[in-house]
């Protein structure tokens, strides 16, 4: 069997307040994560996603337990080693004026230069490899200061693969950035874990996103409601529905998605099928309607783009939702 | 006119001070109805002597503006004459003083009145022998300087007098205290003086406070005619060797300007001073660069600070190895008559006795000019 | 791109310092012309030995002190700016030289303190070399203090904090004595305030020299530390840096040149805030490896150049050089900062 790449053992992570100590992970957590996997760490806000993190990149000692990486207890290593083992991506903001985006990708061989700082060649190489995986060729020469959050991002994430380490971690990478982006980076790293074999270990609120890429889901509901598992599982289990159970929002287990509670329902008949029927039951959830055998109104959908709303004998014709809504919203005021 | 005369003197007796003498008497101790002084050299006083009594005119420096401030000395028992009200009044011969500063008590010293101080600012540098010992006893207290000046310790004191360096404004907060108490604070400006028997001369001003104008005026006529002797000398022998005063501190160099009292001194001394046509009283702040021509080919070198030695000279800073002084062992320090606690005598007494201070001068840059040769205040470094 | 080093500006840098060099040594209080100071400065000799001893003793020595001053100081201020990411940081900001300055108070204004009654008639120091002495034990004692600090605490904000509280502390002290002492003391204290290159020769300098150089190379060579430090301690620390190593580099070589030149030339301002940013500006760069060779060579050339505006040539009076650095320097830097688009500097 091989040694997985981080081996995590009994783990209570947490830290000390004068006389106070918070643990953030009660645990003991034990855990693995192999070569090539990409695995998400999912939870609320505050639950201690990225005291876990640190403590699991070194950066902070653990209450109880320890963490192995690549068979090694990260605490025996030197720093040095310990930067050859893992690099991280945090939401710390460097906005150093005149560094430019070469030489900050270009500090992430800090463990493997020399000295005083020197580049062989295979340091450039691995610059050159960090920046064309990551993307950030078309910006080299700008200085980070005058980079968009986007860019900063993927700045920093050639850093630490300029770090070219067996392990990347990251403190949630996809903060700040817009959807397309969102998505990208997602893509981007679920790619390198399965061809470079790295480990990726990373935070998120994105749980969308991190169904669709996650290896393996940790879901840390709070210090002591930990689960780990295929993120199919996690669905299915209904861990994640009871993690984010909320009065405003419900897990739809069907589409893995959330949707929004809304009050004042009223029922609505909608007849119809396909894409349209489809998204005028949202725009209908959305007004405060649920669909119902019986009301008061009728809304038949046929083909992609015709509504009808019969209503006390009357039948109205619409073209498109937006209207529909408007004269839904005029016969029905609440 | 008999039968006037016992209504006059009835009526003189009413007049007398409850408690006190009849003005009739001559007073007991001192001469100060007949003996008077004469001020020649110092400009920072006046003493006028109206039989009985003695005004003080002192010239007060506040914010470089001048004025007087008028002292009345008054024996016990005699009133204010009614034209002298509103002066301060001063009850001679005073009986005790507080001294702020060591050159005072120089000055006192001279003047034999020494053991009227019972209080200092500073117990730590006295050179005078009598001073120190009644240190020793207790019979002096320590009152604080500047800042520091302990106003309750002094009004304890209930002195005559306290003796200041500068402007008694009695209307700052400090003062006040002093003043509320009715202690009459005096500035004694003998250090503005431009000559050094200007400077000796305000001995006086302590002998009219205590009644020993007659002593004192003796002591100091011979000081100055042993002065003059001297500076005569000084100024007809043969060579005027060229003098550099004083350590500089880093790239600054601070030299006596033409008009100050050093300067006057190196003049009767027969010294010649390359800055002695400068203006100003005080110092010149000279850049080491335009002193270093000078004083490398001077003839001597006084008045080198705190240093001992030759070595401790070269220590300061290399540079003044090259010196011609230096080389030729012409170093000659005022601290010869420094004591074991590290008082400096030359600021003490030296302030009474610049003839003392001349004849080590013409020692120094004229050997053989007077029968001894031995250095008083001066010392050479080895 | 790979970052070039900038061998083509250095050497225009060095130039120029070369030439400062010369036209500081050629102004003075007295008069002497261009070529009795090349005749000095190349062959040693001149017709004039009073010239000889001007050029060759004090305006020369008084020159090298400020290369070293210029070189010490900033690139002090440039280790302190980056180990604080604060701009405004400068080589005062851990109290080094504030406590240079009290060593110095306490030989000044409470003069007949034991130490220093002991020291002048025991061990035969006194005057100016006894003022060095005690400003460099001082400014040492409060490194170690500062150091000691350094390696027990995790946080550098906290270092600012102390260092700030340090100098504080020493600055009370100061006034204290101040306070009780006549104003003749306090008069002198005020002048060594305003800083003085004269005045540094033969041993001395060479003692300022090696010190120096120490701190400089010790700079140079943790150069590949204060980059990582760039991005923040928790990057830095992920790079494999040991922080309280490269504190105690850091602070060390810092408090080495800073507290040497306080101890032989008084507290010179600005310099050592300025120069880094001017550095950084010129150079467009953040790479230590340049920006401390840099800072040495801009610093050197600054204070040259101050340092020969305070002569002013013909007269007899010498400005203090803290004067000349503040007026100088302020306006080049308000117009250097305000040419940046980007308002968030550092």
């Amino acid at each position: 069997m091989t040694t997985p790449l981080i081996q995590i053992r009994g783990l209570q992570t947490g830290y000390q307040l004068s006389d106070q100590k918070v643990v953030t992970t009660k645990g003991p957590l034990t855990l693995e994560v192999q070569r090539g996997q990409l695995v998400c760490l999912i939870g609320p806000n505050g639950a201690g996603k990225s005291t876990l993190l640190r403590t699991i990149a070194g950066l902070h000692p653990p209450l109880k337990g320890n963490v192995e990486i690549n068979g090694r207890d990260i605490r025996l290593l030197s720093p040095i080693q310990r930067a050859q083992t893992v690099s991280l991506v945090l939401t710390d903001k460097v906005r150093t004026h005149h560094l430019d985006v070469y030489s900050l990708v270009a500090l992430g061989r800090y463990p493997w230069s020399s000295w005083l700082g020197g580049l062989s060649d295979k340091d450039r190489a691995a610059i050159e490899w960090a920046i064309d995986s990551a993307g950030v060729r078309p910006f080299l020469d700008r200085k980070i200061n005058t980079l968009s959050d986007g860019e900063h991002q993927k700045v920093m994430l050639a850093r630490a693969l300029a770090q070219d380490t067996p392990l990347l971690i990251l403190d949630e990478p996809t903060a700040h950035l817009d959807l397309p982006s969102r998505i990208r980076l997602m893509r981007l790293l679920h790619r390198l874990a399965r061809q470079t074999g790295k480990g990726v270990l990373l935070s998120t609120h994105e749980l969308e996103l991190a169904l669709q890429v996650a290896d393996e889901v940790w879901l840390l509901q709070d210090p002591s409601a930990f689960y780990c598992g295929a993120p199919e599982d996690l669905v299915l289990t209904g861990a994640f529905e009871a993690a984010f159970a909320h009065e405003d929002i419900r897990f739809d287990k069907q589409t893995g998605t959330f949707t929004i509670e809304h009050e004042h329902r009223r029922p609505v008949v909608l007849s119809g099928e396909g894409l349209a029927a489809q998204w005028t039951q949202r725009a209908l959830q959305r007004e405060g309607y649920f669909i119902s055998d019986e009301a008061p109104c009728s809304i038949r959908v046929s083909g992609a783009a015709s509504w009808t709303m019969t209503r006390d004998g009357k039948s109205y014709s619409f073209s498109d939702i937006s209207s529909l809504l408007q004269a839904l919203k005029k016969t029905d005021p609440q | 006119m008999n039968k006037l005369l016992i209504p006059v003197l009835l009526v003189c007796l009413a007049c007398n001070q409850p408690g006190g003498k009849s003005p009739a008497a001559a007073p007991a101790a001192g001469d100060s109805i007949t003996a008077t002084s004469s001020i020649q050299y110092a400009k920072g006083f006046r003493i006028q002597y109206y039989g009985q009594y003695k005004v003080l005119n002192m010239v007060n420096h506040i914010a470089g503006q001048s004025d007087t401030l008028r002292y009345l000395l008054l024996p016990e028992g005699v009133t204010p004459p009614a034209d002298k009200a509103g002066m301060p009044v001063i009850r001679i011969p005073v009986k005790s003083l507080v001294v702020l500063s060591s050159s005072h008590v120089g000055l006192a010293d001279f003047a034999g009145v020494a053991d009227r101080i019972i209080g200092l600012g500073s117990l730590q540098y006295i050179s005078s022998p009598e001073v120190r010992q009644r240190i020793k006893t207790g019979a002096v207290k320590e009152v604080g300087l500047d800042n520091a000046i302990n106003n309750e310790l002094i009004v304890a004191l209930h002195p005559s007098a306290v003796l200041t360096m500068s402007n008694p404004d009695i209307t700052s907060g400090k003062n006040r205290t002093l003043a509320d108490a009715g202690i009459p604070i005096m500035p004694i400006a003998e250090w503005l003086e431009t000559t050094p028997l200007g400077r000796a001369e305000w001995v006086k001003l302590l002998a009219a406070l205590t009644d020993r104008e007659e002593t004192v005026n003796k002591k100091f006529d011979s000081v100055a005619n042993e002065y003059q002797r001297l500076a005569a000398l000084g100024a007809g022998a043969a060579s005027h060797p060229s003098v550099i005063i004083g350590m500089p501190y880093k790239g600054s160099w601070y030299m006596p300007a033409g008009e100050s009292y050093m300067v006057r001194l190196l003049n009767d001394a027969g010294a010649d001073y390359h800055w002695k046509d400068s203006k100003g009283t005080g110092s010149l702040s000279l850049n080491f660069e335009m002193v270093a021509p000078i004083a490398l080919s001077a003839a001597y070198w006084l008045n080198l600070g705190t240093v001992e030695s030759k070595a401790q000279v070269a220590a300061n800073d290399s540079r003044f190895t090259q010196f011609a002084p230096y080389r030729s062992g012409a170093l000659y320090n005022n601290t010869g008559r420094t004591n074991e606690i590290g008082a400096n005598d030359y600021w003490e007494s030296g302030v009474a006795n610049p003839q003392l201070i001349l004849a080590d001068l013409i020692r120094i840059v004229h050997p053989g000019l007077l029968p001894k040769d031995s250095l008083y205040y001066y010392k050479q470094l080895q | 791109m790979p970052v070039i080093f900038p061998k083509v500006r250095l050497a225009g840098l060095l130039l120029l310092l070369f030439l400062a060099f010369l036209l500081d040594i050629s102004i003075g209080s007295v008069k002497i012309p261009l070529k009795e100071v090349f005749h000095i400065l190349f062959a040693s000799s001149s017709a004039d030995s009073t010239w000889n001893f001007i050029v060759e003793k004090i305006r020369i020595p008084k020159a090298m002190t400020a290369v070293l001053a210029g070189c010490g100081l900033s690139v002090s201020g440039l280790q302190m700016q980056t180990l604080f990411r604060n701009p405004l940081a400068d080589p005062s900001v851990l109290g080094i030289t504030a406590g240079a300055g009290l060593g110095v108070a306490m030989v000044m204004l409470s003069g007949g303190n034991m130490a220093t009654l002991f020291a002048i008639r025991e061990l035969g120091i006194s005057g100016s070399l006894l003022i060095t002495i005690a400003a460099c034990v001082s400014a040492g004692l409060v490194m170690i203090l500062v150091l000691i600090l350094s390696s027990r605490l995790r946080d550098n904000v906290l270092m600012l904090v102390i260092g700030i509280m340090i100098g504080g502390i020493t600055i009370s002290v100061t006034s204290i004595w101040q306070y009780f002492s006549s104003p003749e003391q306090v008069k002198d204290y005020l002048l060594w305030t305003f800083g003085s290159l004269g005045g540094v020769t033969g041993g001395q300098l060479l003692i300022l020299s090696s010190v120096i150089g120490t701190g400089l190379i010790m700079a140079w060579l943790s150069s590949k530390m204060l980059d990582a430090l760039m991005l923040g301690e928790n990057y830095a620390r992920s790079m494999g840096l040991n922080p309280r190593r490269a504190r105690l580099v850091i602070i060390c070589s810092s408090s080495l040149l800073a507290g040497s030149i306080t101890a032989f030339c008084g507290p010179i301002g600005f310099v050592g805030i300025a120069v880094p940013h001017i550095t950084r500006q010129l150079f467009r760069s953040s790479d230590h490896r340049v920006l401390v060779p840099g800072s040495c060579l801009i610093g050197a050339l600054l204070l040259l150049l101050c340092d020969t505006l305070s002569q002013l040539p013909g007269s007899s009076t010498v400005l203090p050089i803290n004067v000349i650095t503040a007026l100088a320097g302020a306006p080049v830097v308000i117009a250097l900062l305000l040419r940046q688009k980007n308002i968030n500097a550092y």
